[in-house]
């Protein structure tokens, strides 16, 4: 032990002389001693400091910590912040015009919208559209599921994004009805561009075209859209198809006795009044109607009876 | 009133760089056993020194150095397989120049370099700074941030690690 501290103290050279008798009495400090020396002996790379000192200077690092020095420990941390706003600034400004609104009409009945340009969508039953309330400056775009009559605001290209087709116009009123596979457009004024099966067709006013399944080409006779006024109205369409819609309406059960269903019919019915529609749609083909019970209608052609 | 150094000012700089470089340089040299490594770290050292001038104390500057060193040669992963090299041994008499005694001297080299190999480098550091820069334990012990015990701990285990080591080669 006492030998072991003589040789600590010896090795930070603080050895008293009667700390060295006992070390040099100890057969094993030889051995030490010869390491001691051999050790210092050691190759050590010479730092030349001339070309050290020059050698850094030339290092980009060191001369751009030295030119900005001062203004460097105030302004960086102070753009740095600037910029951080301005990107935050920026990003939310992204994210926000990038939001969509989405809106879906009730089942039972229709809703009408105003776009921030004042241009009008009337949602039809269950439709739903979303668009970008925050962006609309910039991307006047709505995508579109079910259908909805479009009275756009004069301005910049406005968009109607639908899965089997988009529909662009500059200013005018249309109504788009998807459903399935299903595209129609009509225009009721205006001129309105649709890209549908790689395919663009210009549906000038009083044109209604069925773009998918097949491209098909119709007359339209109102200014609006018959579902606006809760009507409904038919360009020449088979009975049976009128009827069933009669039936959809309001959910009766309608039977025909002794008549041609394949009779065709062009008008429009209301969806306000039983009677009424039954009138309307019974009366120009010379038909008749009874109800047999509270839902319940049979049709029938009175001559024949 | 005297007016404050900082070591942001050129001349200052350099003077803490002639102070400081060789001995970092054994430091990192100790460590790392290799010439152009060491060089690198020293170079590496000062130039964080500048960069952080403001920082740092002309006081605090050699504290700075070797643990900034430090702390990037714990950085450098590959180590290359290098030795250290040692002087011949001075003669004292005719008799050491003899063939055996260079022989015998050329052993032992071999012996104690496989030593300070079989070494911890934080050990063999500890041992370096000792017994070649002649460093105190109580400046080993402000480089490692240890007590002055454990510093002195340190060199004496690696000088009694070595003899063991020789001695059983």
């Amino acid at each position: 032990m006492e030998t072991k501290q003589a040789l600590e103290k010896w090795l930070n050279n603080e050895a008293t002389p009667a700390e060295m008798q006992v070390l040099t009495a100890w057969p094993e400090f030889d051995s030490y001693k010869k390491i001691d020396t051999h050790t210092k002996r050691m190759v050590l790379p010479e730092h030349d400091i001339t070309s050290g000192i020059k050698a850094l200077r030339d290092t980009p690092l060191f001369n751009k910590a030295q030119k900005q020095k001062r203004p460097k420990i105030v302004t960086l941390p102070m753009l740095l912040k600037i910029a951080a706003i301005f990107v935050l600034l920026a990003g939310s400004t992204v994210f926000v015009t990038t939001l969509p609104t989405n809106i879906q009409a009730p089942i039972t009945s229709i809703q009408t919208i105003e776009l921030p340009d004042s241009s009008k969508i009337t949602l039809k039953e269950n439709a739903r559209i979303s668009y970008k309330k925050y962006g609309w400056p910039f991307n006047r775009e709505v995508t579109l599921e079910g259908e909805a009559y479009f009275e756009v605001a004069k301005g910049k290209t406005f968009t109607v994004r639908t899965p089997s087709g988009n529909v662009s116009v500059l200013g005018t009123s249309f109504n788009v009805k998807t459903e399935n596979d299903i595209l129609i457009v009509s225009c009721f004024e205006g001129l309105v561009s649709v890209n549908a099966n790689g395919m663009n067709t210009l549906v000038t006013p009083g044109d209604s075209f069925s773009f998918a399944p097949m491209l098909v080409n119709n007359k339209i006779y109102t200014s609006k859209p018959s579902w606006i006024f809760n009507e409904s109205s038919f360009v020449d369409i088979p009975l049976d198809a009128v009827l069933m819609e009669i039936e959809k309406h309001y959910k009766v059960t309608l039977t025909t006795k002794n008549i041609d269903v394949t009779l065709r019919y062009t008008g429009s019915f209301t969806h306000t009044n039983l009677d009424q529609a039954l009138q309307t749609v019974t009366l120009p083909l010379n038909l008749s109607f009874s109800k047999d019970s509270k839902n319940e209608v049979q049709i029938y052609d009175p001559k024949k009876q | 009133m005297e007016k404050q150094t900082n070591i942001c000012q050129e001349q200052a700089f350099n003077k803490v760089y002639k102070a400081q470089a060789q001995s970092l340089r054994n430091f990192m040299f100790f460590k790392t056993k290799d010439t152009d490594a060491s060089y690198d770290l020293v170079q590496e050292a000062f130039l964080k020194l500048w960069q952080n001038c403001a920082k740092v104390t002309p006081e605090k500057a050699k504290s700075y150095l070797f643990t900034t060193a430090n702390n990037l040669f714990l950085n450098t992963v590959a180590h290359k397989k290098v030795q250290f090299k040692f002087t011949q041994g001075v003669k004292k008499s005719q008799d050491n120049n003899s063939p055996e005694f260079l022989l015998e001297e050329k052993e032992f080299g071999q012996k104690l370099q496989k030593a300070l190999d079989s070494l911890t480098q934080l050990q063999r550091t500890a041992f370096l700074l000792s017994r070649v820069e002649g460093k105190k334990y109580r400046e080993i012990a402000a480089i490692y941030n240890i007590s002055e015990k454990a510093a002195g701990k340190r060199v004496l285990d690696a000088l009694e690690k070595l003899r063991e080591t020789i001695d059983n080669l």
